[in-house]
């Protein structure tokens, strides 16, 4: 009978062998888990469609790079994209489906007033969270929003004080029939009356109207020294077009609502201002970077940056390292993590502000460039504190005038 | 050592190597795996804790210049501040100087001291719309100085006052130094003073930031070990200003490039919070944690020395290892012993085995305190006693044997040497048979020329009598006379050939005897050599019609019996011209010489005469055997040829023969 003996070595592997195939398995790559999916709910049709679609672009951008860092508690992000059809209502049930059926973890969202405020009731119903990108009047707080865009401490008053420095102290003021030129230029008028200013005029248009003529006759027979603009929309086309046709085509315009996207599509004057937190011209290298890699995300050299594609793409970082920090994924607990974050931005170094949720952010006046572009002619020294309700007047002063804009004015956007 | 410690099969080291590798090799593993993990896991932990230091004390600094800033501002809307304002304004106008501000300054110190009581502010100031400062709580130089004119206009108080007169905000202005007679870095809180929401002046309280520095909340280091520091840091045109008093430097307005400073602070002015590995400004190996301040756009900075940080794990490697090292000691020391007590049994056995093996069956092998080794003795001895039982047998038998054995030996020792004589005595008839046989030849060889010479000697002589008769009595004729002539003629010649056949079989004969030992040995080369015995052959040669070809190479120097080869190259010529052709037959007897390795000489005869038959190719080289007895073949010339190959030029002779021809190869040594 043949005896099967194994030698000393035979055996070594075969028990190095077995201990091997059970700890293998400990270590192999677990199956990735599933992606962590992000809702974002902007217009992709109708009248805010123009301005509103590169805002999707510049969270998409932000989401490639934090995917690609592999940073991000090992899992990837998602887009949800959802279309708010330029329509507030029509925002809220598509905020409501993306937060029940879709699932998302938190939603970047929103450009009008209306639509902002429709969304609210719905994140606010669900404990959820949504990061808000663009410029607005202020005088809200919820505490289901961050709000990355500038308040009226940060943008309005810093650039009424400039313009009534250095354009003149005669106002005339233009703007669409809502509730944000409505409220900046209640804003407006205080700081030009202590700023020794004088308001001339004061006019709003509805939205979409291209009803302009009587505002250029007004403005041309009473030749204001500086034009404060927060028309929204086409309607800037029109007005503007028509001013520089006028004997009022070299008046300078300092306009609250226009950017390097507006200056893509829109006829612009020869002494054109605006009034941002940050201008795609910035030199810094970080923007030159992020100004590239936009360009670069759908392949077109002609693609523009603008102070609300820059507050969109690093909302989602400061969401992110929040996220990071609370080891979780749901809002409620990312929530709290979100106050207090910081990142270094394009434009500055960024941080939200623990008291009243909005971002701390520089201002920056720019004069429109033949090339579309903005050059900067000042900037403040450091970013602002963020105030949505104005110090000098008590919150409920604010909430009394907002609701009087709201009862008196259409509400519809 | 350590090679053949690997590839001794010796069972001790293997038990040793055996019990390293399953014990401590594991352990050391294991130790080695958690070691790694308390590293990381306390490194994880401590920067852990920094970030949430940091973190907290980042929220007490901003939490404390907030809770100013909203007491500012607050101080700011209070009507006893806004009415005090007033009047120092009213009385202002008077100059500083005159009673009626005297008083009202009065007032306000005392109302305003209260207000302030506990509040960390250096001073307090009131300024008009215009920009003058009307009122200093401390009476400090700027009073009655205007922040918009110079030297002030550029400076921290009036950038806050700008600010709060401009945008109606309380804010913190930055950190800068204005007061020229104290000489230490000034911060400011402005607040406007409002009237039907429109400023009318601004409100100034100068911090005392030394709270910041000294106070415990915000710079104690507890919870950062002995070695921790808390650090604020700011950044301005490319350079970073330490802030705080610093431990580890004397320098008290530390600041460096943006560009050179460490990780950590980097990260901090870049907005980033986090924590981890740093160097800190005094080149110290640090953790970190760092957070953004926002109100300030500071950093600020928790840190601990590593070493701090990582004694109490290098305590802990220094004693796994130290442990891990005795227990290996140990280990070895036990695996030493316990494979000495397997090994030592064996050792002994084998002992044993080769003393058994060297023939002594009495040993034995004693038990041991192992039950395997005691039954490999118990039955290992058996196994000898059953051996030495055997052997005990074997030898009786032998012995009883021994004596039959030794009877029949010297009987066969005597048939044995009967043996021996008697091969002696064969060995003795056969040379004188053989002896007897050669003789017998060479006399029958010779008796038949004898014979002939004899018959013709006689024949003559009575031939030679009977003329010599005739001649006397003169009774010859001329036809006798001619025909004795005739017979004297044929019988002279006879007597001469035959003679000459004998003395010609004596000669090779003696040849045959002589021609061991012919001549001496010389060098010579060997074509000239051939050469010269083919001309002494050409006698012969010449009434033939067989030429003869040599190939020999030049100057091949042979150092031998140069008799002897000539003597076996006439014989070849010779037996070839008897045997191979029919007379006058054309042909061709070829010599060839070549050189082979070792240093032999090949020579190669060839004649293309008709060949040697088959079944007597053996025997063509022994004494006397020849196919042409009849015509003057002695049967000795090849015998003689074979004799001299073999023993005189110790080389060897190989025939081949065909119906096409015969050949001869010869090979020697060429010295």
């Amino acid at each position: 009978m043949k005896h099967f003996t194994l030698n000393y070595w035979q055996i070594s592997l075969l028990i190095l062998g077995l201990v091997v195939a059970i700890v293998a398995p400990l270590f192999a790559n677990p199956k990735p888990p599933p992606p962590i999916r992000i809702g974002v709910l902007h217009s992709l049709s109708g009248t805010m469609a123009t301005s509103e679609k590169p805002l999707i672009d510049a969270v998409r951008l932000a989401v490639n790079e934090i995917n690609a860092s592999h940073d991000f508690l090992n899992r990837s992000i998602e887009i949800v994209v959802a279309d708010g059809q330029s329509d507030p209502t029509i925002f809220a049930q598509e905020a409501e489906r993306l937060i029940t059926q879709e699932n998302v973890s938190v939603i970047f969202g929103c450009w009008t007033s209306a639509s902002r405020k429709t969304v609210k009731s719905i994140v606010e119903k669900y404990n959820h969270l949504l990061f808000y990108p663009v410029q607005y009047e202020g005088l809200e707080q919820s505490p289901n929003i961050i709000y990355t865009g500038s308040v009226a401490n940060q943008q309005i008053i810093p650039a009424t004080r400039w313009a009534l420095r250095n354009l003149g102290k005669r106002v005339f003021l233009i703007g669409s029939e809502y509730i944000f030129p409505r409220t900046a230029n209640r804003i407006i008028t205080d700081f030009v009356r202590i700023g020794r200013g004088q308001i001339v005029g004061e006019n709003y248009l509805p939205l979409d109207s291209y009803d302009i003529d009587s505002t250029v006759q007004e403005i041309e027979a009473l030749k204001p020294d500086v034009i404060f603009n927060t028309i929204n929309g086409d309607t800037n086309a029109y007005f503007l077009y028509a001013l520089m046709q006028s004997t009022a085509k070299e008046i300078p315009v300092l306009s609250f609502s226009f950017s390097e996207n507006e200056l893509k599509y829109y006829p612009s004057p020869l002494n054109h201002y605006a009034a941002w937190s940050y201008f795609q011209s910035l030199g810094n290298f970080t923007n030159q970077q992020f100004v590239a890699n936009y360009k670069q995300l759908n392949t077109d050299t002609t693609s523009v940056t603008s102070d609300p594609i820059e507050s969109a793409y690093f909302g989602v970082y400061l969401w992110a390292q929040a996220a990071k920090e609370a080891k979780s994924f749901e809002p409620e607990k990312v929530n709290p993590f979100v106050l207090g974050q910081s990142v270094h931005a394009p434009s500055t170094v960024v941080s939200i502000d623990k008291a009243t949720r909005h971002t701390w952010k520089m201002l920056r006046i720019g004069k429109a460039q033949a090339d579309g572009q903005f050059k900067e002619i000042y900037s403040s020294k450091f970013p602002i504190r963020p105030e949505p309700f104005p110090d000098y007047r008590l919150k409920s002063e604010w909430i009394e005038i907002t609701n009087s804009f709201n009862n008196g004015v259409s509400t519809h956007d | 050592m350590i090679k053949s410690l690997l590839t001794h099969r010796s069972l001790m080291n293997h038990l040793i190597f055996g019990f390293l590798v399953t014990s401590i090799l594991p352990l050391a593993g294991f130790a080695l795996f958690h070691l790694n993990n308390t590293e990381n896991t306390l490194q994880k932990t401590v920067v852990n804790q920094m970030t949430f230091i940091a973190e907290k004390k980042a929220n007490q600094f901003e939490d404390y210049v907030e809770d100013n800033r909203l007491h500012i501002r607050s101080l700011g809307y209070s009507s006893d501040v806004l009415q005090l304002f007033e009047e120092l304004q009213k009385n202002y106008v008077y100059g500083i100087h005159s009673q009626i501000y005297q008083q009202t300054e009065m007032k306000a110190r005392n109302t305003l001291t209260r207000i302030t009581d506990n509040f960390p502010y250096r001073d307090l100031l009131l300024i008009d719309a215009s920009g003058e400062v009307i009122f200093s709580l401390k009476r400090k130089a700027n009073l009655a100085s205007n922040v918009q004119t110079r030297p002030y206009h550029d400076h921290i108080l009036g950038d806050g006052f700008q600010q709060s007169v401009n945008f109606l905000t309380t804010e913190i202005t930055t950190f800068d130094v204005y007061d020229p007679y104290m000489e230490r870095e000034g911060v400011y809180i402005t607040t406007p003073l409002l009237k039907n929401n429109s400023p009318v002046g601004v409100l100034a309280l100068q911090m005392n930031l030394e709270n910041v520095y000294s106070q415990s909340i915000i710079l104690e280091h507890d919870g950062l070990g002995e070695s921790g520091e808390v650090v604020l840091v700011k950044e301005s045109n490319d350079s970073v200003s330490f802030m705080s008093k610093l431990r580890y430097t004397a320098n008290d307005k530390l600041t460096i490039k943006t560009d050179a400073a460490s990780f950590d602070v980097k990260n901090v002015l870049d907005g980033k919070k986090g924590g981890g590995q740093s160097l800190d400004y005094s080149g110290r190996k640090v953790l970190a944690a760092w957070h953004y301040l926002p109100s300030l756009h500071w950093g600020i900075v928790v840190k601990t020395d590593e070493a701090e940080v990582f004694a109490p794990f290098k305590k802990l490697r220094f004693y796994t290892f130290s442990t891990l090292g005795f227990l290996t000691l140990l280990v070895t020391t036990l695996a030493f012993f316990i494979s000495k007590s397997v090994v030592d049994p064996l050792h002994k056995l084998v002992a044993v085995t080769n003393k058994i093996a060297q023939g002594d069956l009495d040993q034995r092998v004693s038990r041991n305190c192992y039950d395997e080794f005691s039954q490999l003795a118990e039955t290992f001895n058996y196994m000898t006693h059953q051996i030495k039982r055997c052997f005990d047998r074997l030898d009786n038998r032998v012995k009883s044997h021994s004596t039959q054995l030794v009877a029949e030996k010297e009987k066969s020792e005597e048939t044995l040497n009967q043996l021996k004589a008697t091969q002696d005595d064969l060995v003795q008839a056969e040379k004188m048979a053989s002896l007897g046989s050669l003789v017998a030849g060479v006399a029958h060889e010779i008796n038949t020329p004898m014979g002939i010479t004899l018959t013709a000697a006689t024949h003559l002589n009575s031939k030679t009598e009977k003329i010599a008769k005739h001649y006397e009595s003169s009774a010859l004729d001329d036809n006798e006379l001619s025909a004795y002539f005739k017979l004297a003629q044929k019988s002279t010649q006879l007597i001469t050939v035959n003679s000459q056949r004998a003395a010609d079989l004596i000669h090779g004969f003696k040849q045959i005897a002589v021609d061991q030992s012919s001549d001496e040995r010389r060098e010579f080369e060997l074509k000239h050599y051939i050469e010269e015995v083919l001309l002494s052959l050409n006698a012969t040669l010449k009434r033939t019609s067989i030429d003869v070809e040599l190939n020999c190479p030049e100057g091949l120097i042979l150092n031998t019996y140069a008799g002897a080869i000539a003597q076996i190259l006439t014989n070849f010529v010779m037996n070839a011209l008897l045997h191979a052709y029919e007379p006058d037959q054309k042909g061709v007897l070829s010599i060839r010489v070549t050189q082979l390795e070792h240093d032999l000489i090949e020579l190669i005869f060839a004649d293309n005469g008709k060949g040697i038959p088959k079944e007597i190719q053996s025997k063509v080289f022994d004494p006397f055997f020849t196919t042409q007895r009849g015509s003057g073949g002695s049967g000795l010339g090849l015998h003689v040829v074979y004799n001299l190959v073999h023993q005189t030029l110790k080389g060897s002779l190989a025939l081949k023969s065909s119906p096409k021809g015969t050949t001869f190869i010869v090979q020697f040594p060429r010295v």
